[in-house]
């Protein structure tokens, strides 16, 4: 064996001194943070009652609630997410971002800069919580920096959650830009907040979306319950597409309204039983006697669960036309 | 007859080292890979992802699965703790194995459970089911009193009364952190369920109180050397060793403690294996197979932040039990999957995960433990000889201890784990000296699980349990 006995007790002790230097470099932190940490809860303790006043109150800021360093702006972010998390009066938030504008948004900016992801990742998400408007340029153009290097999946979600939060007008024009794939989940985090308007938009450049987008798209359309969206959807009963088909129905079906029944007709003789059954929940929406001859149809149907759910229809409501039939 | 003795003792120092060699190259690649990997994320905050994920509009809905078998001292706190979990739609199956102790009258007195009639959807083949009880006060609680058919079959009659497309299996004498199953799900959600199971982080909470189903933070340190040495194993395991299988998707074992899986995908596999010991590991290993044979684009994750706690055994024979058990279900599922091993339709689960599992995990201990006697025999021997004992024992002491003590930094540098300084230099101190004893003896019983292996024997191996401390809970 060519490896000497001395060359590798050189390497344990090697090993074992760079272990004790972490040690001890582990210790130090795990004090710095722990007397961070205490600070932080001390700060909270003493303000929370000053920053509850002054969120329910009428009186002007107290210049004591003005942070004097990092420590105490890491207070604040603590109290600011509690309100934010657990209330939505309009008047709280907005002060809440009045003050984060003013007086926190050089802070974020620094931390904008750092080095780690994870520190810039943070920044992100509190301009987004406590919408910090003024900072969003910014942070558009530092992002422009970091794509110099290497921009990640989170990063690029993020940027676009910002650009859907504060640019809606050029949302749209980002979106079907950026080549990064995104999935179905993560574009109906983006999409839900979007106003109809631009979703109306963007269902007009629909594919030029990827398929998780354009799933997401649809479905979003359907959670809303937005009549605006029902011509778009109707135009999709046609589509090449079975998922798009399927999720434009269930979307109408969630909306309850349709503009000619005629238009669903095909969909009774589909080879594809979901959209047979997609079809019963849709004819939820007519009266019990105009439903029944379709319910009559598809209580034949091959497929069980969609037999199963026309009885079930029948049975919930039919009695009546059951009977004038 | 010197030169036969010379050349036996010489190809098998060459042997322990190479083999040595390549398990310390192993552990340090998957070290350097779960450093980078948790350390960037170390500071974010992610009570963000917490909130998105919370809203039931996007969560899916799961049934927890709790099999118990003589559980009476832990379950009430483990069903509390799960009771408070933040998920938006749950429902809670505890299912009794035929336990021969109160944990059945434990469960329907303190939760107030009355029997009813729900109809089970009999995918995977079970035991009889003699009741099923629903809670007076939690509706979403339900109790199945089944005759004993092991930790697989009840979770399989869980499966099968489970009405939701997930379900989470849960250690009866678990505790679980209240965003765990939030956060176990993050990767399922956020890969519109291309991940169809996932796993989460074991912590050892012995001796910790639970307050009305929640651990008490910090977390003390035990005083038993037994609880400290396993910590320590924990760490290793799950930091240094699931964080970079996960990583590559090379995952085989994700924690029957802890793990989330799509249901679908199990009964399409047939459930948990009845009638193995390391059921957990099998039924990952049968789901890689699954998903390689049917050309799948599907993944399994291990996920660092969810935390469960556990319980471990605080006596040598538990754990000895524990140890055996836990071999022989590695070498038996390793046996049933053997035609995957170098295989390569299998990918990357056939050419390096499962070739991992059965030269480092399946024969390290033979390999170690093989090591350890030439130490001995090589003293009797001579010169020569000791030199090489002397490398060895070197080698084993970076192949044990130091990664160890590494896995424990690591822990301290990327997860918020409320060590005190104290423990933690505590930790670094004992880890060191795992070489010297704790190793041999878990070397020693993983080897008589392989023994056992071969002679098939299957038990729940049941250890002594000694409950959480409670308090606040009404007698």
């Amino acid at each position: 064996m060519s490896i000497s006995v001395a060359f590798l007790a050189k390497v344990i002790i090697v090993l074992l001194l760079i272990l004790l230097l972490l040690s001890i470099y582990t210790v130090i932190q795990q004090l710095r943070e722990t007397d961070e940490k205490s600070k932080i809860s001390r700060y909270i303790e003493e303000n929370q009652t000053k920053w509850y006043e002054y969120f329910t109150g009428d009186d002007s800021l107290p210049q004591g609630l003005i942070p004097e360093n990092d420590l105490e702006i890491q207070g604040i972010e603590e109290i600011f997410l509690s309100y934010i998390q657990n209330l939505s009066d309009r008047n709280i938030i907005g002060k809440i971002k009045d003050f984060s504008n003013r007086y926190l948004a050089a802070y974020y900016f620094k931390l904008l800069k750092h080095r780690k992801w994870s520190i810039r990742m943070n920044a992100i998400y509190r301009i987004s919580d406590f919408q910090i408007d003024s900072l969003v340029d910014r942070l558009l153009k530092e992002a422009q920096l970091w794509k110099r290097t290497k921009i990640t999946q989170d990063v690029h979600f993020q940027l676009l959650a910002i650009h859907a939060q504060f640019r809606p007008e050029i949302f749209i024009e980002k979106l079907l830009a950026e080549p990064m794939q995104h999935s179905e989940y993560e574009y109906k985090l983006l999409l839900i907040g979007i106003d109809s308007p631009v979703l109306n938009r963007l269902a007009q450049k629909m594919d030029k979306l990827p398929a998780e987008g354009r799933h997401s798209l649809i479905e979003v359309m359907g959670i809303r319950r937005d009549p605006d969206f029902l011509l778009f959807l109707e135009g999709n009963l046609h589509h090449e597409e079975a998922e798009i088909r399927i999720k434009s129905l269930r979307a109408i079906a969630s909306i309850a309204m349709v503009t000619e029944l005629g238009k669903y007709e095909h969909f009774l003789r589909s080879p594809l039983w979901v959209e047979r059954l997609m079809i019963v929940k849709l004819l939820r929406i007519l009266p019990a006697d105009e439903r029944y001859p379709y319910l009559e149809t598809l209580l034949e149907d091959e497929n069980w669960q969609v037999r199963d759910q026309a009885a079930s229809l029948i049975a919930n409501n039919g009695m009546e036309s059951l009977v004038i039939s | 007859m010197s030169t036969i003795i010379d050349r036996i003792m010489f190809f098998f120092a060459v042997f322990i080292f190479i083999y040595t060699c390549l398990a310390i190259l192993t552990y340090t690649f998957m070290l350097v890979s779960a450093f980078v990997n948790l350390r960037r994320e170390y500071h974010l905050d992610k009570r963000e992802l917490d909130e998105k994920y919370i809203d039931d509009f996007y969560a899916k809905p799961i049934s927890i699965i709790v099999p118990a078998y003589n559980e009476a001292s832990g379950i009430v706190d483990s069903v509390r703790s799960l009771l408070s979990l933040r998920y938006p739609q749950t429902e809670l199956i505890v299912v009794n194995d035929g336990s021969t102790d109160q944990t059945h009258e434990i469960l329907i007195k303190q939760f107030q459970m009355e029997k009813i009639n729900r109809g089970i959807n009999q995918q995977i083949n079970t035991q009889v089911v003699k009741a099923i009880y629903r809670s007076e006060i939690h509706h979403n609680l339900y109790l199945i009193d089944k005759e004993n058919g092991g930790k697989a079959d009840a979770l399989n009659a869980g499966i099968n009364l489970s009405r939701f497309p997930y379900f989470c299996s849960i250690d009866g004498d678990s505790v679980l952190d209240e965003k765990s199953l939030l956060r176990v799900m993050k990767p399922i959600i956020s890969s519109d369920e291309k991940v169809i199971a996932a796993g989460g982080n074991i912590r050892i909470a012995n001796g910790t109180s639970v307050h009305l189903g929640s651990v008490d933070y910090p977390i003390d340190l035990s005083n038993n050397v037994l609880v400290v040495m396993q910590r320590i194993e924990y760490v290793r395991a799950f930091i240094m060793g699931r964080v970079a299988l996960s990583r590559f998707n090379l995952m085989l074992i994700i924690s029957g403690a802890f793990s989330v899986f799509s249901k679908k995908w199990v009964i399409k596999v047939g459930g948990y294996s009845v009638g193995m010991i390391g059921e957990d590991m099998e039924l990952v290993v049968k789901l890689q197979r699954y998903v390689k044979e049917e050309k799948l684009d599907k993944r399994i994750e291990f996920v660092s932040d969810p935390i469960c706690y556990t319980e471990v055994p605080e006596k040598l024979s538990d754990l000895r039990k524990q140890r055996r058990r836990w071999h022989q279900g590695l070498v038996d599922t390793l046996w049933k999957h053997k035609k995957m091993i170098f295989n390569p339709k299998y990918g990357k689960i056939g050419l390096i995960s499962l070739p991992y599992f059965l030269l480092i995990e399946c024969f390290g201990p033979v390999i170690e433990l093989g090591g350890y006697f030439y130490l001995i025999i090589a003293y009797f021997f001579g010169q020569v000889y000791v030199e090489f004992a002397l490398i060895f024992v070197l080698l084993f002491i970076l192949y044990g201890s130091i990664f160890s003590a590494a896995s424990i930094i690591l822990e301290s540098w990327t997860m918020n784990t409320y060590t005190k300084p104290k423990d933690f230099l505590k930790l670094m101190l004992m880890s060191l000296s795992e070489t010297f004893w704790y190793r041999p003896l878990t070397l020693f019983w993983r080897c008589e699980g392989f023994i056992s292996s071969l002679r098939k024997n299957s038990d729940w191996g049941s250890m002594t349990r000694q409950g959480f401390k409670r308090e606040g809970e009404a007698e």
